[in-house]
């Protein structure tokens, strides 16, 4: 979609956060600074979310290493903590990924789409074979 | 020999069934790719969902299976820090890498670094860490395919090694990218159906309760708790926290898994095909902690119920 020369490019969200407003993103400087609020947004969730999902992570390495008596705990028939904590890692990592992409495609894929229609590019090539 | 005359012919004929299968795409897709964006990253052109099966297809290879099945019948619950330490990888791969990558435009993580460092000490550092990696790598997956093919097979684990090494050969250096995603979708597939079907069968034998299943696998080890309590295999407390932060952040380090993140038309398929392995895995790992320990259950001598019948 071709863009006319006035139009002032606004995302669903309104994505200039800590721009200068109004700016008209028209043009390959427009563009650009697109692309540095798309890594600026991510900046803001990813360093959290990596930390808190890696967190938990090296908390359930040591808990398995340095407390035995913690993780042999019973909890259901055979089953001990230890057991719950292997398939807790798959539900949190599961979890990270959906709560990222769920964030990424309402809060960076309109971004995309749009720094991909100023410089007049179509983003998907999707005729596989 | 375990499998009779008559159970060699079957696995024979399917096996070389697949092979013909593969080399039939390695052929096709030979055709296809006429340039280096088309053989190394398959003209960027391949969706998320396939690149994530391809990985997953990556992934579940035979050192993966034999080696946590193997070590989880031999020390019991140490063996599946393997398991799940290398989907926590993912997570650095969905935040922080897979996306990033993309974006750069380029072959491969020395393409990658180069543009961003001085170029020639960081070829060179890649180039080793690529050889290194990968001989580590395909030694364990080579033994493995090795012998899995000489039980499929009536030949000797050393022809197996060389005769497998060099059908991967063929694939890569004919059909480059698409060959090889094909390939591995395909055994992706066919892995899933084969692990959720061992699953259905042996937790049939314990009336799907996996509390009688850890019970029976902990008593017939003859460890009794202790099977399914970390420490039989890290001996060292520090070896577990070690291994388990190697795993994670190591998945980001494979060459031939990061090479995938190249192949896929824009950042936001990057990240569907992260999030397909990852949801391949999940609903893979649930029934894999079954199966690994059914194969468990058939490595103990003492434990025939499920080993004795899994055999034929």
């Amino acid at each position: 979609m071709a863009l006319s020369e006035s139009q002032t490019i606004r995302g669903q969200f309104g994505y200039l956060d800590g721009l200068p407003i109004p700016v008209p993103l028209t043009d390959k400087a427009g563009a650009s600074l697109i692309v540095k609020q798309i890594a600026g947004r991510r900046t803001q969730v990813v360093v959290p979310l990596f930390l808190c999902s890696f967190a938990t992570y090296v908390a359930t390495l040591v808990a398995l290493s340095y407390f035995p008596g913690l993780v042999g705990h019973k909890i259901f028939g055979a089953i001990n903590l230890a057991y719950v904590l292997a398939l807790a890692q798959f539900a949190i990592t599961f979890l990270t990924a959906f709560i990222y992409a769920r964030w990424a495609r309402r809060a960076i894929d309109p971004l995309v789409a749009d720094a991909f229609a100023i410089l007049g590019r179509s983003p998907v090539i999707r005729s596989v074979r | 020999m375990i499998a009779s005359a008559h159970g060699h012919l079957f696995t024979s004929l399917f096996f070389f069934g697949f092979i013909a299968l593969s080399l039939g795409l390695t052929w096709w897709s030979m055709r296809r790719a006429r340039d280096a964006t088309g053989f190394f990253v398959a003209g960027r052109r391949l969706t998320g969902w396939q690149n994530g099966m391809a990985i997953s297809g990556d992934y579940m290879s035979a050192a993966s299976f034999l080696g946590i099945a193997g070590l989880v019948s031999l020390f019991g619950y140490d063996g599946l820090l393997y398991s799940f330490g290398f989907i926590v990888g993912w997570v650095v791969i969905v935040l922080l890498v897979a996306e990033p990558l993309r974006n750069s435009g380029k072959y491969t993580l020395s393409d990658v670094m180069a543009f961003r460092l001085r170029a020639r000490p960081v070829r060179a550092a890649a180039a080793v860490s690529s050889v290194t990696i990968g001989l580590f790598y395909l030694l364990a997956q080579l033994v493995g395919a090795g012998a899995i093919a000489s039980l499929l097979l009536p030949i000797q684990p050393d022809t197996a090694i060389i005769l497998v090494g060099i059908l991967m050969v063929v694939y890569v250096l004919f059909g480059g990218m698409v060959a090889t995603t094909y390939v591995q979708i395909v055994k992706a597939v066919l892995v899933l159906c084969a692990t959720i079907f061992l699953t259905v069968l042996l937790m049939s034998r314990f009336n799907f309760s996996v509390d009688a299943l850890l019970s029976a696998a902990a008593t017939a080890s003859g460890k009794g708790d202790a099977f399914l309590e970390p420490g039989l295999y890290f001996t060292n407390k520090l070896d577990l926290v070690s291994l388990g932060l190697g795993l994670a952040l190591g998945t980001a380090g494979l060459p031939h898994i990061m090479m995938r993140f190249y192949t896929v038309p824009v950042a936001k398929d990057a990240r569907t095909s992260a999030n397909w392995v990852i949801g391949g895995r999940r609903s893979l790992s649930c029934d894999d902690h079954g199966s690994r320990l059914r194969r468990c259950s058939a490595c103990w001598p003492g434990y025939h119920h499920c080993g004795q019948q899994g055999r034929e």
